[in-house]
């Protein structure tokens, strides 16, 4: 699900290119105040590299096909860390595949990394449903939270790249194009990512539960 | 604009082979298109043979194809076509095939570089291409993504995802040894241990050695 090049207008394409520098200074800001970025540096850069060729990874679901996108995965797992990991992750695919664009990057960017922040905050939000009790402990809460929250944290994250992404597609229609037939391939492509959102969120929760049996460090904290 | 030819009827069963796997957009050349003129002979032969016909072949079709990098072809996807004339309104419109191919003829006394839009749901690309002169029968294509071959791609996906591994193990290594110097309650332990453990007891309350050792972990 990346945006092609050529199909959005001149100022779209810099408002995305704003959007993502704001977003990605946010993100570092916070990246910052968290203390010694360097420790979660090699987690974020494996993840990188994991969203990097997640696209790749196509599935078919008739009558189209999808790729994996991770960025719910990426937001639950990494946190802030998640906005600069995807911004290189597509920078790379646009060079090297041809998956969106230099141009579209922004918008792209800003398409996978705003819902992976958000994706962020509904794992994050396991700390405030907590039962008093525990509200004041440092473990990163029970297993069966865990889960929960990561698994709606991966899956809306990609739900709503979808939605932003139909959005996008249907309101910015050139005028040469059929709008009508543009509006059906976009709803059969968006409706397709339904069912890889439970998948990925899904795949979340398995990577979140594993993290947390195997080394509770890695999740993100409070 | 009915300029658009049925793939189906006029495609070479080798024209595919002249597709390019790019994202968005492919392209070959080398259509047919058969433009047969029927003279009508109106001389002094019996009726039976009056009509002479005349059969030419021109080869001056574009074929466009369009698949998806991972070989999947782009069925349905919109065409636009651009004459080098105008390159704001579309020339011709269009669907590609259910093999993600679309056939056309540009005009032959416009020369120039033609341009060619696919789009379905928010993919594609666009491409140019060049025609000649007008007596110049065949176009040539310029991909605007270059193609690689499959080798290429998981090669320098490899050496990219390698890239990734040796930052996380660069930070990783560099986390390791910084993390004893930068705690102040593992160093003091053996320093403070070690000379305690050595020294007799009548004389470690006296030394004042023993004792900026043991606090010698807060500097």
């Amino acid at each position: 699900m990346h945006i092609s090049e050529g199909f959005l207008p001149a100022q779209v394409c810099i408002a995305g290119y704003g959007n993502t520098g704001l977003l990605t200074w946010y993100s570092l800001r916070q990246i910052n105040r968290q203390g010694n970025p360097n420790a979660k540096i090699p987690k974020a850069s494996l993840l990188t590299a994991a969203f990097f060729v997640a696209s790749s990874i196509s599935i078919p679901i008739p009558p189209t096909s999808v790729h994996l996108l991770l960025n719910g995965l990426l937001g639950v797992v990494l946190g802030y860390f998640a906005v600069p990991a995807i911004l290189i992750g597509l920078l790379f695919q646009a060079m090297f595949f041809g998956h969106g664009g230099l141009t579209t990057l922004g918008v792209n960017a800003s398409m996978l990394g705003f819902p992976a922040l958000l994706a962020y905050h509904i794992f994050q939000l396991r700390f405030v449903l907590e039962p008093k009790e525990q509200a004041f402990s440092q473990s990163n809460g029970s297993i069966w939270r865990i889960g929960a929250f990561s698994f709606l944290g991966g899956a809306l994250g990609l739900a709503l790249t979808a939605l932003i992404f139909f959005v996008l597609m249907v309101t910015l229609v050139s005028a040469e194009f059929d709008v009508q037939t543009e509006l059906v391939a976009v709803t059969y492509l968006t409706l397709a990512h339904l069912p890889l959102a439970i998948i990925e969120g899904g795949f979340t929760a398995m990577l979140a539960v594993f993290l947390q049996r195997v080394k509770p460090e890695l999740l993100t904290g409070r | 604009m009915s300029n658009g030819l049925a793939s189906k009827d006029l495609m070479p069963n080798d024209l595919s082979k002249n597709k390019c796997s790019v994202c968005s957009v492919s392209d070959s050349v080398n259509g047919l298109v058969f433009g047969a003129l029927l003279a009508v002979g109106l001389g002094h032969a019996p009726a039976a043979s009056a009509h002479g016909t005349v059969v030419e072949v021109t080869q001056t079709a574009v074929a466009v194809t369009a698949t998806f990098d991972n070989g999947e072809p782009m069925t349905d996807a919109q065409v636009l076509v651009y004459s080098p004339g105008n390159l704001e309104t579309p020339w011709q419109k269009g669907q590609t095939d259910a093999e993600g191919r679309y056939l056309f003829a540009p005009e032959a006394g416009t020369p120039g570089a033609w341009e060619v839009t696919v789009r379905k749901a928010g993919h594609g690309g666009t491409t140019t291409f060049a025609v000649g002169s007008a007596e110049a029968s065949v176009a040539t294509s310029t991909p605007t993504v270059k193609t690689s071959t499959p080798v290429q791609k998981w090669l320098s996906m490899a050496a990219i995802v390698w890239g990734f591994v040796g930052t996380a193990l660069f930070f990783s290594r560099r986390s390791s040894t910084e993390t004893p110097a930068l705690d102040p309650t593992v160093l003091p332990q053996p320093v403070s241990n070690q000379p305690v453990s050595n020294q007799p007891v009548s004389r470690t309350a006296a030394d004042p050695v023993s004792v900026s050792g043991s606090s010698g972990g807060q500097h």
